[in-house]
């Protein structure tokens, strides 16, 4: 705190000082602006007058520095205004008090000859600033396409952002657009200013007023607009300032210590009432100041007051505009979570405090904050990193869920961000580390393929995936890996694990072709989650029949051995898949459910909630709701369409996979299959497994089997399946890659 | 570059400003210190800096124009033009001019200028006319 009021203090002192020494300021034998001889200046008249100026200012002053040890913040100006309205009062009875010595105006006048030239020359000053706004906003031009639609323009002391500017035209050269306003108003208030005085008075040293504060200007604002594109270090601009600060200080000294030259301008004393001049004989707009230096206007000109209406009319719409040209976008959750869990580690509780809800704040006091969470968070060590969060809508709260990786483990914090930014829920527990630590499984062989970016389908929806190809001289069978259910990515990532990625490069080690993309509903989900009329046939099917398509044409792929595999949802709807892909050799079903998919729920909450903890009062209640919201989707009938969301899908998606029958059209189809299944699965079981055997057991191109120890991802584990198991990264089992690889090559 | 030349103004003096800055342009354009080409101040400046009235300075710039001596039309800028011959002064103006050299030397010696320096003073415009 004292560190603070002694920062505050500087600048007080300092504007004291300068009052004090305001008629000190040398100029021409002046006494309180009146003109004097050299002996009244220096003599003992003018002592006494300064003398007095002095004498009387020093107690106000003296108060007003004792004062500012006591004054809240929000009062310290009325410190610096009351000594400087002293000052101004104090300046004009010496003026008054000095009239009486003044010499009486000369005569004679002088002026040069010379056309007054060299106007466009000082000009040049104003350039440097613009050319570097100017500059600046090129580079936003070249670089738009890179600008990202929002980005970081405000930053707190620790360098985290805490303002956010949208990429829009004004968002972006708005700030540019500023500063370069500001520095064109400068310059035509010192185009103004020359043209309307008298040559050689105070002219450089308004040109270094009016000039130099482009020099901080155009580099500041021009660092705000490259915001989007360049984030400066903290160092920078103190080094900017402390350049501006050290040219300044020069510019003044040079200026100061610059021996007056030519005959002092006449300016009557009966035209000076304090620092005002009001002279209508007088032609000149601006003549030399009488108090401080550089110039001040001549009031009884016209022109002067349209002038002075004209900076008041174009510095209040700088104010207004200013405001939208800085326009900041609102803060997202994401931005509010990064924020919290920055907070919570720095130990900022009383921020972090003000930061939540009503709610938030009765059930989590700031002492709770700092006697509780505290230590907690305090043990976790050093906060390494944190990932990209996972995002779900709750009623009116967004939850995030934020991997963040401490010195010795990961933790999950769960933020829920209400619709005013608020924090309305934080916890805080143990997670896995995220997918990016995935290490490659023991059987991936990297030298024997080759990996590259492809893309799937054409037109609307575009994906982008990745074809892994062996190195053979032959060409190659392939496989089209197809998601199981949500909006999975190429790696079909689940927390820690990416079975896909596993089974593309232990198949392209053993020889397979493999592409494998992102999810139409991954990719576009924004557009998806918008489509009451979706069904599986978008979301899934249509991606991997043009899948097959695309791997058929591909060169090195023998166009007569391209497979499917379906791991899920993917396996449920294989044969759907395989009789619009009819140029697809075969299916593979990994986990493939054969019962409708709200049965598969159902069975599934059951089953968590006989897990060991999963008998609470919530856990019963979360299986009720779950039954009737499964009851729900049972009940659609056509004609539903229009009603809300149920278990994440509209009703058109359920009513469309009413009465779909996998086993029963898996056996219409005659072309190979291979089914899978994990034993230890939990999400689809042995009961499905059942079903595909007793459909297909009539078929001798079928090849069934199951594995005791692996879970729904096929990965092995022991005792019973859990949804934390996934929460530990593994990898699919080496002995079902070798049973598909197998079965591929075999046909 | 050579220095332009000043003029310098009283205020004070019962001669009318305009005048003034009449004569004391002309002074440095007979003695060429003014020469054809060279630009003079705009009438708002020569004006801000005596701290006449633009009229003042604007009449004087007019005389000097009917006179010869400066082109106004280029613009608002007074550019001194090369001046042709003079037709000769008749009898009436000569006497004029003769009489206001008997006044001002009068004036001169009234105020109490030293006859040798009026004399020196004298001289040195002769010879420079001869020259």
């Amino acid at each position: 705190m004292i560190a603070v009021r002694l920062m505050l203090l500087f600048p007080l002192a300092l504007t004291l000082v300068l009052l004090h020494a305001l008629p000190l300021i040398p100029k021409r034998s002046q006494l309180f602006g009146v003109n004097v001889t050299r002996e009244v200046r220096h003599g003992s008249e003018g002592g006494r007058l300064l003398r007095s100026y002095q004498v009387r200012l020093l107690p106000l002053s003296m108060a007003a520095l004792l004062a500012a040890w006591w004054t809240p913040a929000g009062w310290l100006w009325l410190l610096v205004v009351a000594p400087a309205i002293a000052a101004l009062w104090l300046l004009y009875r010496g003026h008054a008090d000095a009239v009486r010595f003044a010499l009486p105006p000369p005569s004679m006048r002088e002026a040069s000859l010379s056309d007054d030239g060299g106007l466009a020359r000082r000009l040049l000053w104003f350039v440097p600033p613009l050319a570097l706004l100017t500059a600046a906003g090129l580079n936003l031009y070249i670089n738009w396409s890179s600008i990202p639609a929002r980005f970081a323009s405000h930053f707190d002391s620790h360098g985290n952002p805490n303002g956010w500017a949208f990429k829009s035209v004004r968002g972006c050269f708005g700030p540019l657009a500023l500063g370069a306003a500001i520095v064109l108003c400068l310059m035509a208030l010192y185009i103004a200013m020359e043209l309307g005085s008298r040559r050689g008075t105070q002219r450089t040293v308004m040109l270094a007023c009016l000039a130099s504060p482009g020099y901080l200007i155009g580099p500041m604002f021009a660092m705000i607009g490259l915001l989007p594109v360049l984030v400066p270090p903290l160092w920078l601009i103190l080094l900017l300032v402390g350049a501006y600060l050290a040219g300044l200080a020069l510019l003044v000294v040079r200026v100061a210590s610059r021996p007056a030259s030519g005959p002092a301008e006449v300016t009557p004393e009966a035209c000076w009432h304090g620092n005002f001049y009001y002279n209508p004989q007088d032609p000149a707009l601006f003549v030399d100041g009488r108090v401080g230096f550089g110039l001040t206007a001549n009031f009884a000109r016209r022109l002067v007051w349209l002038l002075l209406a004209a900076i008041a009319v174009v510095t209040l719409g700088l104010l207004l505009l200013a405001p939208k040209l800085l326009a900041q976008a609102p803060e997202t959750p994401e931005d509010v979570a990064s924020r919290t869990i920055v907070r919570l580690v720095e130990g900022k509780y009383d921020e972090l405090y003000q930061s939540f809800s009503a709610e938030m704040r009765a059930a989590l006091p700031v002492e709770a904050l700092k006697s509780q969470v505290g230590p907690q968070v305090r043990a976790l060590g050093k906060l390494i990193e944190t990932r990209k969060p996972s995002i779900q809508q709750a009623g009116g709260n967004t939850v995030l869920i934020v991997p963040a990786k401490f010195a010795a483990l990961w933790i999950d914090f769960t933020i829920s961000v209400n619709g005013d930014g608020q924090v309305s829920g934080l916890y805080m527990k143990p997670g896995a580390a995220p997918a990016s630590d995935w290490q490659p499984p023991t059987y991936s062989k990297p030298a024997s393929f080759s990996e590259r970016a492809v893309t799937v389908g054409t037109g609307d929806w575009k994906l982008p995936g990745t074809l892994s190809l062996p190195r053979s001289q032959t060409p190659v069978p392939g496989v089209v890996l197809v998601h199981g259910s949500g909006p999975g990515d190429r790696d079909e990532t689940i927390a820690g694990n990416k079975p896909f990625r596993d089974l593309a490069e232990g198949l392209a080690s053993r020889g397979i072709a493999v592409v494998r993309y992102e999810k139409r509903t991954k990719e576009f989900g924004a557009k998806m989650v918008q489509m009451r009329n979706l069904t599986v046939q978008e979301e899934t099917v249509e991606d991997a029949v043009v899948a097959v398509g695309e791997l058929r044409a591909q060169p090195g792929i023998d166009p007569k051995r391209v497979f499917l595999l379906g791991h899920s949802l993917g396996g449920y709807l294989m044969p759907k898949m395989l009789a619009q892909a009819p140029e697809a050799a075969g299916g593979i079903v990994l986990a493939g459910n054969a019962r409708p998919l709200e049965d598969l729920m159902l069975d599934q909450f059951e089953y968590l909630g006989s897990l060991p903890g999963g008998d609470t009062p919530e856990a019963k209640k979360q299986l009720d709701d779950a039954r009737k919201l499964l009851l729900s989707v049972k009940a659609l009938q056509p004609g539903h369409e229009d009603g809300p969301p149920i278990l994440g899908a509209w009703p058109h998606y359920w009513l469309d996979l009413r009465g779909y029958d996998p086993a029963g059209q898996a056996a219409k189809i005659t072309r190979p299959l291979l089914i899978l299944q994990g034993e230890r699965d939990y999400q689809v079981t042995m009961k499905d497994f059942g079903i595909w055997k007793t459909a297909l057991a009539g078929r001798s191109n079928v090849t069934m089997k199951s594995y005791p120890a692996l879970n729904h991802l096929f990965i092995e584990g022991m005792g019973k399946s859990t949804p934390a198991e996934y929460n530990t990264p593994g990898h699919v089992s080496g002995e079902a890659i070798g049973d598909i690889a197998g079965w591929i090559l075999a046909h | 570059m050579k220095t332009a030349p000043r003029i310098r103004i009283d205020l004070g003096s019962p001669v009318a400003a305009g005048r003034q800055i009449v004569d004391a342009i002309r002074a440095h354009l007979v003695e060429g210190e003014l020469a054809p080409g060279d630009v003079l101040p705009s009438v708002r400046r020569l004006a801000m800096e005596l701290g006449v009235h633009f009229n003042t300075v604007a009449q004087a710039y007019r005389q000097l124009a009917e006179e010869g001596w400066l082109d106004l039309k280029h613009g608002r800028r007074a550019a001194v033009i090369g001046r042709g011959p003079v037709a000769d002064a008749g009898p009436d103006k000569v006497l004029h001019f003769q009489r206001r050299l008997r006044e001002m030397v009068a004036e001169m010696r009234a105020h109490g200028v030293a006859q040798d320096s009026i004399a020196d003073e004298l001289r040195l415009f002769a010879e420079r006319l001869k020259s």
